[in-house]
């Protein structure tokens, strides 16, 4: 009198076993394909806007190159002193093209490409 | 050629760290459903045995997108994760430790399933015992996601991570809440 209807009970738990382990893995197979296609997205955005920078980087660079000295032979002109002015306009000039092109470069899609994170995953 | 290839690299490249984060997704899932299946849950309605099958199936699922997640690792060209280096842990000659991890939950992963399918076979203590080591696997997974550091500065990765560890540590008190010994009901009532 217990058992009075196991075998129902059993086949419809087996059926919502099978309903809900078949709509995760659609929902997983989805979001794999989702997701690599959502990082493909973000890469191809990542590089397109790198190689904008880099065409605009070397007018940039100039551009800051050539003020800096501007600025540094101002006030050489205005100390007077020609050896400490020459050393100041290296120095500066060194330093800025370095930060202005590290700026520019820096979206160089570190961990996208796979070019740049070789042995990871 | 040579374009063609690239693409399919590349492709294989985006496979496997999106295989990668929805493993972590059903592994959390694994945790969560083998939580309520140990405090005797139910889905719903439905019997309890329908908690234990989910757990099971989604965990043989698990398996199979970790799988995907290893085979991509290992045919991709620009991974160089070795063969050996998917199975040994910390045997990699490049990120070891985080591909160690990564090895070592896939090992751990591996012998649940195995010991699980051959339940029968093993003492219910012992199949217990190695059953705990869930509790290992799933941080150590955790911590090769968010290690391997290609999307480890990604927003949704850090959002995906953050709920599923909200999630297993919300199961694992849950589990502990009912390992505490629960206090036994006095009847109030007076026998006629």
């Amino acid at each position: 009198m217990t058992d009075q209807h196991p075998e129902p009970d059993r086949d419809a738990g087996l059926r919502r076993i099978r309903r809900i382990t078949g709509i995760v893995a659609a929902g997983a197979t989805g979001t794999t394909a989702l997701v690599a296609a959502a990082i493909a997205a973000g890469v191809a955005h990542k590089s397109s806007t790198a190689t904008a920078a880099k065409a605009v980087t070397p007018v940039t660079a100039t551009a800051a190159h050539n003020t800096k000295k501007a600025t540094a032979a101002a006030t050489t002109a205005s100390s007077g002193s020609g050896s400490s002015g020459s050393s100041s306009s290296s120095t500066t000039t060194s330093s800025g093209s370095g930060s202005t092109l590290g700026s520019a470069s820096a979206p160089t899609t570190s961990s996208d490409t796979p070019v740049a994170t070789s042995g990871g995953s | 050629m040579v374009a063609v290839g690239l693409v399919d690299s590349k492709a294989i490249w985006y496979l496997m760290r999106s295989s990668g984060v929805v493993t972590l997704a059903l592994l959390t899932g694994v945790m969560v459903l083998g939580s309520a299946t140990a405090n005797r849950s139910r889905l719903g309605r439905a019997p309890r045995f329908v908690t234990a099958g989910v757990h099971r199936s989604i965990a043989l699922l698990a398996v199979v997108f970790v799988g995907i997640h290893v085979v991509t690792a290992v045919v991709d060209p620009y991974a160089m994760v070795g063969v050996v280096s998917v199975f040994v842990p910390f045997a990699g000659a490049s990120n070891a430790l985080w591909v160690g991890l990564g090895a070592l939950s896939l090992d751990v992963v591996v012998a649940l399933i195995i010991s699980s399918l051959l339940r029968h076979r093993f003492r219910p203590r012992l199949w217990r015992g190695i059953h705990w080591l869930a509790y290992l696997s799933w941080p150590v997974a955790f911590a090769h996601s968010l290690g391997m550091g290609s999307d480890a500065s990604a927003l949704w990765l850090r959002a995906v991570a953050g709920g599923c560890a909200a999630a297993v540590v919300a199961a694992v008190l849950w589990r502990l809440k009912r390992l505490e010994p629960q206090p036994v009901p006095v009847s109030l009532e007076v026998p006629a």
